[in-house]
């Protein structure tokens, strides 16, 4: 009886643990995709405008660092001229879970503006 | 019959086996639940001076005028500063140290405002500057230091922000 106790109680423990370790992974996870979506908006804004259409941002990936520590993860921008001089920059970022799914993704959205940059 | 006054030999034993494996189970659990608690602490504090440190950092990117960057080669110091020079005389300097980053706001030579950010011991942090086209991006990189016992498995942390963003043609809003 006091065996069976004892497991049972290493067992919740060991379980306990383990969930906590994934959360906390999945924690990082979050920051550093956040982090990433950051970084990225920061590269985006310092472009031209003439470089921020969808052509010019089909082959931005994610940093070395990203890569590292989002298992499985893709960078998607898409980009949407609201007027002639107002652009939306949207950046979505998802990657593979702890627990193997592919969760809600990190995003992030700017707005450009022309100001006197020559149209086409 | 006569009845039984106490316990076998093997019956203590196996007992004491029980109660010392149980106690022993407990003090561990205890002591990897305390380790992670501190080390969320450690995590989440990071994250909270980090994201402190990346908003003023690039607001006052944005703002700038002109990014100059001083190794500890050119100051034979254990620092490296940047500086960023803002549109109404004052200066921004980010010295780093080997714990933290030092922010100090002067105008002309007098300082008018410090504050400081605290890293990690487990990262070696260092400035870098892409110049290759305007508006530049200047970066706070953290990299892991190879032997720091006690710190969790960390990766690579980037801080970017262009700067004079606001001075470009080319602007932009979040939300």
């Amino acid at each position: 009886m006091a065996l069976a106790l004892s497991l049972t109680l290493a067992v919740g423990v060991a379980q306990m643990l383990a969930t906590v370790a994934q959360q906390r992974r999945s924690m990082k996870q979050v920051t550093a995709a956040h982090r990433e979506a950051g970084n990225r908006m920061e590269e985006l804004a310092r472009r031209p405008w003439g470089e921020t259409t969808p052509q010019h941002l089909a082959s931005l990936g994610l940093s070395e660092e990203s890569r590292q520590c989002l298992p499985g993860g893709k960078l998607h921008v898409e980009v949407a001229d609201e007027d002639d001089d107002t652009r939306r920059i949207s950046i979505r970022i998802d990657w593979r879970r702890p627990s193997g799914s592919r969760g809600e993704p990190v995003r992030l959205i700017g707005w450009k503006f022309r100001n006197g940059e020559s149209r086409p | 019959m006569r009845a039984r006054r106490g316990y076998s030999l093997i019956e203590t034993l196996a007992a004491m086996t029980l109660v010392t494996t149980t106690f022993t189970a407990v003090a561990v659990s205890l002591h990897q639940m305390y380790r992670s608690t501190r080390s969320v602490q450690d995590e989440l504090s990071m994250e909270l001076e980090l994201g402190r440190f990346a908003i003023q950092f690039r607001a006052d990117a944005h703002q700038a005028l002109s990014v100059e960057m001083e190794d500890s080669v050119k100051t034979k110091t254990d620092s490296q500063t940047l500086s960023l020079v803002l549109p109404d005389e004052r200066t921004v300097h980010y010295v780093l140290q080997p714990r933290r980053i030092d922010r100090t706001v002067r105008r002309g030579a007098e300082a008018r405002h410090r504050e400081t950010y605290r890293l990690p011991r487990w990262f070696a942090p260092r400035w870098q500057l892409e110049p290759e086209r305007p508006p530049a991006i200047v970066s706070l990189l953290l990299a892991p230091r190879p032997a720091v016992s006690g710190s969790p498995p960390v990766v690579a942390v980037r801080v970017d922000a262009a700067v004079g963003l606001l001075r470009s043609q080319s602007r932009l809003t979040q939300e």
